[in-house]
């Protein structure tokens, strides 16, 4: 019982944000992805999901790089190594939880 | 504060959600069809690749024919490639959004060729045991098939597109049931083909390949109809 609470005390705090969460297991999926894509995929508005990924990208777990599309601005997202490894780090933890 | 069920049930919940977020990424490669496009247009190359070497003299030599397929297949690709990427480009990032997957490693094709020569070992040994069940000896029985008969090559053949279709629908496009009709379709029209295209398998096998092909073509138009009726191009990001 307190290695389980243990455990889940353990939990990455910057990933166990359900928002949070929601993004790093869509970009863990893919080599790279951009803002549209996250905005459609997690329904979130903007300036939610703006603030999720300044956070994720200040843990440096998501590389943000802002580029264009033709004329069309463009902002490509993908998950750092760091970032990766704490999201496997994270599902490890939630099941050492279980 | 959460009881210590609750809690458990929570982090369950989470777990169960990790799953689902990462399979709707992975389904995202489908959600305008154009998976099923590359595999339709694949299957066209082979179909062309039949028909084209069935045009050749009789005579003619070995090398003249795998030219004939390979040229196929490449033209196929090709197309295949070009396809998906104008849609992609075109139709589908402005709308939903630019996602590129990982470069498969190498455990992947390991896992894929052990589960796919399974997979034919399956079905070759069900296709021998059909031919069991009709009491007939192999060495006895001629493999060119005429009106009304059934080999294990046609078994292989309808097993093979049948499962392969109905796995692909299961993973990558439960929301669409019409595609349940697709396979119904699919699975009637190669045994209609199979009772009533005459000839040796060479022969015979064209029809059917380039029946499923289409099928497969029409079920992406079928998506990407449905994709694009439901989404709109999204206004330049101002983030």
């Amino acid at each position: 019982m307190n290695q389980q609470l243990r455990a889940i005390s353990e939990l990455d705090r910057v990933i166990h944000e359900p928002g949070r969460l929601m993004i790093v297991a869509l970009l863990s999926a893919f080599k790279e992805c951009d803002f549209l894509y996250l905005l459609h995929e997690t329904e979130m508005n903007k300036g939610n999901l703006s603030s999720h990924l300044a956070r994720l990208e200040e843990a440096a777990y998501v590389e943000i790089q802002k580029t264009y599309r033709g004329k069309v601005p463009q902002t490509v997202l993908r998950l750092t190594s760091a970032g990766r490894k704490a999201f496997d780090g994270y599902r490890k933890g939630l099941k050492a939880a279980f | 504060m959460l009881t210590t069920t609750g809690l458990y049930g929570k982090l369950e919940c989470m777990n169960v959600e990790i799953t689902n977020y990462i399979d709707r990424a992975k389904r995202y490669q489908n959600i305008d069809g154009t998976g099923e496009m590359v595999v339709g247009l694949t299957l066209l190359g082979f179909a062309l690749a039949g028909y084209l070497e069935a045009l050749l003299p009789e005579n003619s030599p070995t090398w003249m024919r795998l030219v004939v397929i390979f040229a196929s297949l490449m033209l196929a690709l090709g197309l295949a490639y070009w396809t998906r990427r104008t849609i992609k480009r075109y139709i589908t990032w402005p709308r939903t959004g630019y996602a590129a997957f990982p470069r498969r490693g190498r455990s992947w094709w390991v896992t894929t060729i052990i589960a796919r020569l399974i997979a034919l070992i399956a079905v070759v040994s069900l296709a021998f045991l059909i031919r069991r069940h009709h009491w007939m000896s192999m060495s006895t029985v001629s493999w060119n098939l005429s009106p009304k008969t059934w080999n294990p090559r046609v078994v292989l053949l309808l097993v093979i597109s049948t499962t392969t279709y109905a796995i692909w629908i299961s993973r990558m496009g439960r929301r669409h049931w019409w595609k349940w009709l697709v396979l119904l379709f699919m699975i009637l029209g190669v045994i209609t083909l199979a009772s009533i295209v005459p000839g040796d398998f060479g022969q015979w096998a064209r029809p059917p390949v380039l029946f499923i092909a289409l099928l497969w073509l029409g079920s992406g138009a079928g998506t990407l109809y449905s994709y694009v009726r439901h989404t709109k191009p999204a206004i330049p990001e101002t983030e």
